[in-house]
């Protein structure tokens, strides 16, 4: 009797709170437009000092501003904070003129105070993420609201794409940018979105900035919903409960060619998978390190290894066709910066001529079929660090597996954690490792990686990638940074990606095309950039995407899983208690 | 005193069984069955993520590989630590059990102790903590499911020597002369093996399962092919996006099937060792 | 049944083994209840105190136990967790020797031990490697979820399992029992993230002529809808298909377990005497039979809870279920060492602490227990 007063009352609750909620959701439905976007990666940490992981990083391109832009053309620099800008005859000294009437979200105005603060601190705290990027800056100075100076101890051309998100100084100076700030002070931004709602790990929830300078964006709202795997994501895109999904498997892509409701793009030429050797790690002082192969410190060995790639398979097979063979360091497409070698000299698919080379080098096949070194009977047995984080880079090595064994090479694959590679490529202790990287618009970061000043100094994490050092490589690398015109530079930069070819340190596999999908029903076609060619999952496109209709209303939300928990949890209760109570009848 | 013994239905015991024998066989044969070549991605050239076919009876992966050449070839793997690992708990813990049960006293206590903290350890946890710490393979696979299932068989059979030391019977053995290395031997040995085999039984089909759910969440052994494995790679090469059934079902229809043996078998052996008095 | 989760613990080893095992050997012991209270170092009889005692003593035991394999498994094992902290940014030697005495890599090992103990009972579990945030707020974030879907799956899978159990067990081997009990049995043998891949599917995104009505993963629609009764129902939504495929590869177990405990206690004498007098079928079932049989499946459900939080973490890496098994699988990759060491921890105490009200309970239960 006790117990069904208690169902009873129970069975009320819920009922009279589920009418009301099913009709506040309804109620939600009219005007305001939120994108919701598929995040795979989660957010390291919103400290835009800290954060590296490519999540926050968008994060941060939508709360904050930059000193200027990409244009969705070209990705050519255009004005952001900085309206207008002039260099000094050596190159040293930039004097930019800043926007004004910018707001952070607080109210304050946004003056070059800020960007003072912000550069300053990158200059003061040289292991920050960002702080690469202003290595060479000589001093910052902020001579009025609207002016900021910056000198350089060398002419750098990346100045007018420094990916330095500006803080608000009001609220971080006396603040340490390591542990950053907690509580709304954090989420204070200028940019066309600011954070109203953060659930790590679940979702980050953005609002449109009303007046903002660009202009305000069209979508009133904007969440990052974060999903473990990406087949999870690619169902919510197909019931409506994501927008835009990037990322994508090639399966993916093709399985979702036939929905209408669904736009695809492919985006091309912005990332590169390269093989790596150990053709000689050392530290920028020229002491070796780690447990490289000595075999592959011959050219011919990893000239051998280039040939009996076949690339075409596997943008056929692994990508499904959705990419491009590798050749240059940076895509053929990648104007102006891309390169490809004449066709004569390049290295194409060829078995037989890869086993003869190998012949000829004194590499004879031992008993197992492996070659064996020359002097020291040594086996060609290489140790190959795989990522596990992206499906590709697995496949790819059961291929290389085969094609190198028919060559009389063996390898070992290792699948590894992106930190755990890192930690192994850090210190050489390698053979070979398939990698892979996302290119910026301005291509100086990636060939400073090449760079013999990129190697550790004493027991430190270096930038490298391969430890390459080529004296004429760094001295093309010089040249380039201090030439301002794009075409002059641009040669320079090809004639550093020949030798970087001809010494076959690395070699590029493919360009893997960047699949995405949006729903084409609920917003008109989304900005790419490039335009020709690029992605449509950015913060470029968010804060120009035009919604086509209102939102669909949420669907009624059925009460019954509640109830009956509930009612479960009463009825165990009360069996327990009643067990306890009638302990002396039993037995 | 009376001893009635139930006889249960013969046919489950011999299905079950033969059922188990024939997966234990293809784990060891596997590699003898299939050619080498047919799993090779750069020998096999079918279709990928293509349905079931006369050709391909199963459909292909994303490689184009066979998917029913997959899952015989998974089975070397999942069934194979299976029975590794389930036999090395089994040995662990029933010498830990025998142990325990004959001994008495402080080494009984401790060894009992210990029982109980490998008991409450969390299998997935620490194999994630394993595998994070050594380098994922079958190493650290086999290791954890050892860890985590011998205690439970130890406690099984702890009781049962414990009971079967307490019979009253053996009270007049004794009597008559016999000694307890003999008593342990012809009379313990009879109540404790039914309770071994139906924990061996037991174990095979927790590791299968575990090798299973490890795999599937990328903490087995990186390269080689296994029934949670091959879940693993449809979900991460978006099978499933793609519809294509044939590359998740068979994996785990396949672990379905040999748990299933393996339990029936426990039940069998467990019925028909079951005395009444 | 050994549970699917690994096994039982302690209290239940008699029922491992099917109907016979249990019965005979609770026969013997006054009882089939007395055979499945034995467990870790309570032994039957005493006061109520000294019990309590003996289970709370055992439990600290462990816990501390369970600190050292932490300490072993994270401190002593890796190699340098210093580079990884590196994480693809150029670091300088100076940066990284800082780090190491940060971490208090450069003591001795007895004294990083001492730091490692009387850090964790101050309740600082270290920063996070990935989130760069303390390990103690991630726990907090992420134990409600988990807790929400392993509490919900192990009342329901219990309740359903009893619920058939009792009835199958009454009529053996009669067309209810057939099905069911084949049921439970090929349940129990489904791997989890099989059945909850296919469940997504199926219910989730809908194929064929099934609706997907239910949301895709994730803990609250977005965005969360405001006010408490709207966000109770949205997680309730949200919950039924992860703890579904939960329920379902537990419920077997629960079944098995009770129907072969009243198969036991149908045969006893008192059942005889109560259907001799008239009383109806579900009247001795509900007031003699249920009872007797329940107390097994008490203790193994609150055991259950334990082991389970651990099995949970296939479930919540398909249904991107934000909880401490996806955070300890994600913590993997890096590998975010404080973080395994905390979830780690977690689920050690978590099962210890389920264990401990498994004895408290069953004490409290037990009418041997003298007060």
């Amino acid at each position: 009797m006790r117990l069904n007063r208690c169902v009873a009352v129970l069975l009320g609750f819920v009922a009279a709170s589920g009418p009301p909620a099913a009709a506040a959701a309804r109620a939600e439905a009219p005007t305001p437009v939120t994108m919701v976007v598929a995040a795979l990666q989660d957010v390291d940490t919103l400290n835009p000092f800290v954060g590296s992981q490519a999540t926050s990083t968008q994060i941060f391109r939508l709360t904050y501003d930059y000193l200027t832009d990409y244009s969705p053309v070209d990705n050519s620099p255009v004005p952001g904070l900085a309206k207008t800008w002039t260099t000094s005859a050596d190159g040293l000294t930039w004097t930019f003129r800043l926007r004004e009437g910018v707001r952070w979200s607080d109210g304050k105005p946004l003056t070059s105070k800020d960007i003072e603060f912000t550069y300053r601190t990158l200059m003061d705290h040289p292991t920050l993420a960002n702080a690469a990027q202003v290595q060479n800056f000589a001093a910052v100075r902020a001579s009025d609201p609207v002016t900021l100076v910056i000198t350089t101890k060398v002419p750098i051309p990346n100045m007018l794409t420094l990916d330095i998100p500006i803080v608000p100084a009001h609220l971080w100076a006396g603040h340490d940018p390591e542990t950053g700030l907690t509580g709304t002070a954090a989420l204070v931004g200028s940019g066309p979105f600011h954070l109203v709602e953060v659930r790590q790990s679940s979702y980050y929830r953005f609002e449109s900035t009303r007046g903002y300078w660009r202009g305000t964006p069209k979508v009133s709202g904007l969440i990052f919903r974060h999903f473990n795997d990406s087949d999870a994501a690619v169902q919510a895109l197909r019931k409506g409960e994501v927008d835009v999904v990037g990322n994508l498997t090639p399966a993916q892509y093709d399985a979702l060619a036939g929905d209408r409701r669904i736009a695809r793009n492919e985006a091309q030429s912005s990332r590169f998978t390269e093989l790596g050797f150990n053709a000689g790690a050392a530290r920028a002082d020229g002491t070796p390190i780690g447990n490289g192969h000595p075999a592959l410190r011959d050219v011919q060995v990893r000239e051998a290894v280039d040939r009996a790639i076949d690339r075409r398979v596997l943008v056929e097979r692994v990508l499904d066709g959705h990419g491009t063979a590798g050749v240059g360091y940076l895509p053929p497409a990648f104007a102006p910066w891309g390169w490809q070698p004449p066709p004569t000299s390049i290295r194409g698919f060829d078995p037989a001529a890869a086993n003869r080379i190998l012949d000829e080098a004194g590499y004879r096949r031992g008993p197992d079929g492996v070659r064996l070194m020359p002097n020291s009977q040594r086996r060609l047995a290489f140790n190959l660090l795989v990522p596990n984080g992206r499906a590709h880079y697995q496949q790819s090595a059961t291929y290389l597996t085969g094609w190198l064994k028919a060559i009389g090479i063996e390898i070992r694959p290792q699948l590894l954690s992106d930190t755990e590679k890192g930690a192994r490529t850090a210190v050489g202790r390698y053979d070979m490792f398939l990698g892979g990287w996302i290119l910026d618009p301005d291509p100086d970061y990636l060939l400073s990686v090449q760079t013999c000043g990129a190697r550790p100094v004493g027991s430190a994490v270096g930038l490298t990638d391969t430890f390459v050092c080529d004296p004429g490589y760094d001295r093309l690398y010089q040249l380039q940074a201090r030439q301002l015109s794009r075409d002059e530079r641009a040669r320079t930069v090809q004639q550093m990606q020949q030798r970087l070819y001809d010494n076959a340190d690395l070699l590029t596999l493919y360009y893997p095309a960047v699949l995405e999908a949006y729903r084409g029903d609920r917003f008109a076609p989304l900005l790419r950039r490039p335009a020709a060619f690029g992605s449509v999952n950015g913060s470029w496109s968010y804060a120009a995407a035009v919604p086509l209709r209102p939102a669909q209303p949420d669907q009624g939300v059925p009460i019954w899983p509640l109830v009956a928990v509930a009612l479960l949890v009463v009825v165990i209760g009360g069996g327990l208690w009643r067990l306890r109570a009638t302990r002396d009848h039993r037995e | 005193m009376t001893v009635s013994v139930r006889r249960p239905p013969r046919r489950p015991l011999v299905v079950a069984s033969a059922t188990l024998a024939g997966f234990a066989l293809l784990a060891l044969l596997a590699p003898v069955l299939i050619a080498p070549e047919s799993l090779d991605v750069v020998t096999a050239h079918g279709p990928t993520l293509a349905p079931p076919s006369t050709r391909f009876p199963l459909g292909t992966d994303e490689n184009g590989l066979s998917v029913l050449l997959l899952t015989l070839a998974g089975a070397r793997l999942s069934v194979g630590v299976g029975f590794i690992a389930a036999g090395l708990a089994v040995v662990v813990g029933a010498l830990a059990g025998v142990t325990a049960g004959v001994l008495r006293g402080r080494p009984a206590a401790a060894l009992v102790w210990i029982m109980d903290w490998f008991l409450m350890l969390p299998q997935v946890p620490l194999a994630i903590a394993f595998v994070a710490v050594l380098s994922p393979g079958l190493t650290a696979l086999v290791l954890v499911i050892v860890v985590t299932s011998w205690a439970p068989i130890g406690r099984v059979v702890r009781t049962a020597v414990l009971a079967a030391q307490a019979q009253p019977y053996l009270d007049r053995v004794r009597a008559l002369g016999a000694g307890n290395w003999y008593i342990a031997r012809v009379h313990l040995l009879s109540e404790v093996l039914p309770v071994i085999a139906v924990s061996a039984a037991l174990a095979l089909a927790n590791a299968i399962l575990a090798e299973a759910a490890f795999s599937y969440l990328g903490l087995g052994a990186p390269s080689e092919i296994s029934w949670g494995s091959m879940l693993r790679q449809a979900s991460v090469s978006g099978a499933l996006t793609a519809g294509a059934w044939w590359y998740v079902l068979p994996p785990g229809l396949a672990v379905i099937i040999v748990v299933l043996a393996a339990g029936i078998c426990a039940n069998a052996i467990s019925s028909a060792s079951t005395q009444q008095y | 049944m050994i549970s699917r989760t690994a096994r039982t613990g302690g209290t239940v080893e008699s029922g491992d083994v099917r109907s016979g095992g249990v019965q005979r050997a609770g026969e013997r012991m006054a009882g089939v209840r007395a055979a499945g209270m034995r467990s870790a170092g309570v032994r039957a009889g005493g006061t109520l105190w000294t019990r309590v005692l003996l289970a709370l003593t055992g439990a600290g035991l462990r816990l501390s136990a369970s600190l050292c394999l932490g300490f072993f498994l994270f401190h002593i094992l890796p190699g340098d967790p210093v580079l990884s902290l590196a994480s693809g940014h150029p670091v300088t030697a100076e940066a990284l020797a800082l780090r190491r005495r940060e971490l208090g890599l450069d003591r001795p090992l007895l004294t990083q031990f001492g730091a490692y103990f009387a850090n964790m009972l101050r309740g600082d579990l270290g920063t996070s490697f990935g989130y760069h945030r303390p390990v103690t707020d991630l726990l907090q974030e992420r134990l409600w979820p988990t807790v929400l879907l392993v509490g919900t799956a192990a009342v329901v899978s219990t309740a359903l399992g009893i619920w058939s159990g009792v009835l199958a067990g009454w009529r053996p081997d009669g067309r209810l029992d057939r099905f069911t009990s084949t049921v439970a049995l090929v349940l129990w043998a489904t791997p989890t993230a099989w059945l909850g891949l296919l469940l997504l599917i199926g219910l989730g995104t809908g194929v064929g002529p099934l609706p997907g009505w239910l949301p895709i993963g994730g803990l609250h629609a977005t965005p969360a809808p405001s006010g408490l009764p709207a966000t109770v129902l949205d997680v309730a939504r949200h919950l039924v298909l992860p703890c579904l495929t939960l329920v379902a590869v537990q419920y077997g177990q629960y079944h098995l377990l009770i129907r072969a405990s009243v198969i036991t206690q149908r045969q006893h004498q008192y059942v005889a005497v109560a259907r001799a007098t008239g009383l109806r079928d579900a009247s001795v079932r509900r007031r003699h039979v249920l009872p007797n049989a329940l107390l097994p499946t008490t203790t193994q459900a609150f055991l259950n809870v334990g082991l389970v939080l651990s099995g949970a973490v296939a479930v919540e890496a398909v249904f991107s279920w934000p909880g401490l098994g996806y955070l300890a699988y994600e913590a993997v990759r890096i590998p975010d060492l404080p973080v395994l060491n905390g979830t780690l921890l977690v689920f050690c105490t978590a099962v210890i602490l389920m264990n401990l009200i498994a004895d408290l309970t069953v004490a409290w239960l037990d009418p041997r227990t003298v007060q």
